[in-house]
């Protein structure tokens, strides 16, 4: 399967990563360089990696959103994953969508919306209520 | 009405002192304290500070009683972040984006914001830093994908002592009125002459915003 992973923090690379490691093809773009020293040297050499803006049209189609299958919106911002999924989802019909939305109160609007939107708040708390029944 | 407004920079600015004038109340949200401090000391305690894209600061700001929302801080993503919770949380009647980068022009239309104020924002403030002399401009959204604008012609401008109607205006712009230095309505036929601080109210399409402002406050 192809992705297209727009943030290289530490979510970002983990699951690039992993996708990568599962011999996916995957593209990672981010805005700042320093991110991309996260991922395993033998993936950077790969041409895996991209500089640009998951928001801008451009850049979206220089790391190839017309041909992916998943576009994984892992920034550390909110509204940028929210607007970079929906121009994948509602200008590009990137066939599945994933967004990454911390703040549960937009989660849930994105979720009515129709968006994949997944909460590392949500996720946490969950791990947390977990540890402490355990 | 009861307008609310995010971002309290120069084009939330000029709108809040243009919507206060028209006796509408309206309430600020802006994140930078030194832009808090700028707006309440001009309009009094009309701003919040925080982020405008935060529901609960937008409860704060007292979101469910207002009829109108308009976004216009300088990032598109936070601009279409506020509207969708206006929307869709709080049933805002109306919500206006300024969108920055002209391309996210068609999500927007797609995902519904009820309208947008286009990229026109961004010349006008553009053209704003080359003027050598502060322009006093204003612009409203109109049906059509029009504006409504009121300049104030700087003493500067190459359109003094011109004929109005001898100037190159751009097609589809009405020149609503002129108000004189002095406070008077000039008629508006073929002898009208453009003076310094005159107040020029026209409507034009958003695609001629900028050559009408370069008509009325461009120097030579």
């Amino acid at each position: 399967m192809k992705f297209l992973v727009m943030g290289c923090g530490r979510i970002g690379a983990e699951i690039s990563t992993l996708l990568w490691k599962q011999g996916n093809q995957v593209t990672v773009l981010e805005k700042e360089p320093e991110g991309f020293a996260r991922l395993p040297q033998e993936m950077r050499s790969e041409q895996t990696t991209l500089l640009g803006d998951g928001m801008v049209e451009d850049d979206l189609i220089r790391a190839g959103i017309r041909d992916v299958d998943v576009f994984v919106a892992v920034d550390v911002r909110d509204n940028c994953n929210a607007l970079a999924s929906q121009k994948a989802k509602h200008i590009f019909h990137v066939p599945q969508v994933i967004c990454r939305i911390g703040d549960p109160i937009k989660q849930q609007i994105y979720l009515d919306l129709g968006l994949n939107a997944v909460s590392p708040t949500h996720a946490t708390t969950n791990l947390i209520l977990n540890a402490i029944r355990s | 009405m009861y307008v609310l407004i995010i971002g309290g920079g120069r084009i939330g600015y000029h709108l809040t002192r243009a919507l206060l004038y028209a006796d509408h109340e309206v309430a600020v949200i802006e994140r930078d304290s030194s832009r808090i401090r700028v707006l309440s000391s001009e309009f009094g305690n009309i701003a919040i500070q925080g982020d405008g894209s935060e529901a609960n600061i937008l409860l704060t700001a007292g979101i469910e009683r207002a009829d109108v929302l308009i976004a216009t801080t300088g990032n598109d993503e936070d601009n279409l972040a506020t509207c969708q919770i206006a929307i869709n949380l709080f049933n805002i009647p109306r919500t206006i984006a300024r969108i920055n980068n002209p391309e996210n022009e068609a999500l927007f239309d797609v995902l519904g914001i009820h309208v947008t104020v286009s990229s026109t924002q961004i010349i006008l403030s553009e053209i704003e830093e080359e003027l050598p002399v502060a322009i006093e401009v204003e612009l409203l959204p109109a049906r059509g994908n029009r504006q409504v604008i009121r300049i104030e012609i700087p003493q500067e401008s190459s359109a003094i002592d011109q004929l109005l109607f001898s100037l190159p205006l751009p097609p589809d712009t009405i020149i609503n009125a002129i108000i004189s230095g002095n406070g008077e309505f000039k008629p508006i036929d073929k002898d009208t002459l453009i003076e310094p601080f005159d107040e020029i109210i026209a409507i034009t399409h958003s695609d001629h915003t900028e050559t009408l402002l370069e008509l009325f406050a461009g120097r030579n």
